[in-house]
């Protein structure tokens, strides 16, 4: 049986958390050919079990650990897409959460511009004012003539500058970015990483998933270990 | 029910832009385009007045336009359901970034398969008024009725078996069997009169054959239709809309670490 929604959105928080996690938990069931979760435990995996985290306003936090230890399924949670089986995920009504990974969740078939009007209207933004943000869009990306081509046509770089540039002008809260600062080339790495410090002094908060010690140093306050 | 009806105003936009684009892309692939929407009905009728017209004698009178309205209804309510399974799986990578409801793509299918069927179902209209004449009447008013209710029947049935054919893929195939079976027993190409009298209730308690016979009264007999057909039909439209909403909130946050992609 699949548990009750273990979210809770109140304004009950301390003065500066945006969100917090109390001994939280994730677990992948594995399932059966009838798409029938098994009960029994031996057939359950816990990537992360007990696991407190606070976020405050402002604030950079680094997600480090190995290959598997559920640094992307933490971001899920975070991002709402997915729901705690064990402990409690607390956080302030009405927050703009994104998450960005390198698995970016586009169409294909559609143009740079129309993927960025849809995302914008999926995120909650309304038509007018993600088209009023798509030049802005544009510019950042630098996609120049390839925004108007079908998004199948771009190369892995391209398709990471076109999903931050999407995340950024559609203002969020709490920026998640999944290892997304690695991608693209030297340049667009300066200019996103400049951007996210921007973000962070302009009182949003970033969470990042990152391999790369020095990427975590120089732009995080502190960093948080996940998995033994 | 209430909720349903909320997530669909907050959403109207993105299902909306979803729509048009999902029907203009459709019709930019094909050499054909907007026309296949009514070749496709008008095909198979065709084809199934040669069979079952011609070949077999089951000849009854205004045998085209009888057949005509049954295929292009039972088409609409076919399609639309079959178009939504799977649209969870399809879109897993959308709902992996983004907390959606995870019908939002059943949804966006079922719109722009109605909208499509509609469109058929008027020229269809049109053309019943110019052969064999359309009464013209109070009873005419009941098709925006029945039109909603049919909505409603499709989504209440499309949100249950999205969800059901996100764990379950063999769904799909086994319900391209039922579809396929639903044809012969909603009595599309035959005369509804031959059901026995003591078989009624169970001819009838398939939506489609239900579905078809509201449609016939309204539109070729130009009577009102059948109460307790209505009511059966609202009844469980609501119900599966409601089983679909209580299923949702129990795994909306859970459902893609179980999905297969």
């Amino acid at each position: 049986m699949l548990k009750k929604s273990n979210v809770i959105e109140t304004d009950n928080l301390e003065d500066n958390v945006l969100l917090r996690c109390e001994s939280v938990g994730i677990c992948y069931r594995r399932v059966n050919k009838l798409g029938l979760s098994h009960c029994h435990k031996d057939r359950e995996f816990w990537p992360f079990q007990n696991l407190d985290l606070e976020l405050k306003r402002g604030e950079t936090l680094g997600i480090v650990g190995k290959n598997g230890v559920g640094k992307s399924t933490l971001l899920r949670l975070l991002a709402g897409v997915t729901h705690p089986d064990t402990g409690l995920l607390i956080k302030r009504p009405n927050l703009n959460i994104q998450l960005l990974s390198v698995n970016l969740g586009f169409e294909r078939i559609l143009s740079g511009r129309e993927n960025a009007v849809m995302a914008g209207m999926l995120l909650g933004k309304s038509r007018k004012d993600i088209e009023s943000r798509l030049e802005a869009i544009k510019d950042f990306s630098e996609l120049a003539d390839f925004f108007e081509q079908p998004v199948y046509s771009y190369s892995s770089g391209m398709l990471a500058r076109l999903g931050f540039s999407i995340a950024i002008e559609a203002d969020p809260d709490i920026l998640l970015l999944d290892e997304i600062l690695n991608v693209g080339d030297w340049h667009f790495r300066i200019k996103s990483r400049a951007k996210a410090v921007e973000l962070m002094d302009s009182g949003r908060s970033v969470i990042l998933v990152s391999h790369d010690p020095k990427t975590l140093k120089d732009l995080t306050s502190r960093s948080i270990k996940i998995g033994s | 029910m209430i909720e349903f009806l909320k997530s669909m105003y907050q959403y109207r936009g993105i299902i909306f832009f979803r729509v048009v684009a999902t029907l203009r892309a459709d019709a930019r692939a094909m050499y054909l385009g907007y026309l296949w929407w009514f070749l496709e009905p008008v095909l198979n009728t065709a084809l199934y007045y040669y069979i079952f017209g011609v070949l077999m004698g089951s000849k009854t009178p205004d045998f085209i336009t009888y057949l005509l309205l049954g295929t292009v209804i039972y088409q609409w309510f076919q399609s639309s359901i079959a178009g939504s399974m799977g649209t969870i799986t399809a879109r897993a990578h959308l709902h992996r970034q983004i907390p959606l409801p995870k019908y939002l793509f059943a949804i966006i299918s079922v719109a722009s398969c109605s909208w499509k069927s509609a469109c058929v179902f008027f020229v269809m209209l049109g053309f019943i008024a110019f052969s064999s004449g359309l009464q013209i009447g109070a009873h005419l008013l009941w098709l925006p009725i029945l039109f909603l209710i049919q909505l409603f029947l499709i989504i209440g049935f499309s949100i249950v078996l999205s969800i059901a054919s996100a764990y379950l893929k063999d769904l799909q195939t086994f319900m391209s069997v039922l579809f396929r079976g639903g044809m012969f027993i909603s009595a599309i190409f035959w005369d509804v009169s031959r059901v026995p009298e003591q078989l009624k209730t169970l001819f009838y308690s398939n939506p489609a054959a239900s579905l078809i016979q509201v449609f016939r009264s309204v539109v070729l007999h130009g009577e009102h239709p059948s109460r307790i057909l209505l009511l059966y039909l609202i009844a469980l439209s609501l119900i599966f809309i409601q089983v679909g909403m209580f299923w949702h909130r129990r795994i909306d946050g859970h459902i893609l670490k179980h999905i297969q992609t």
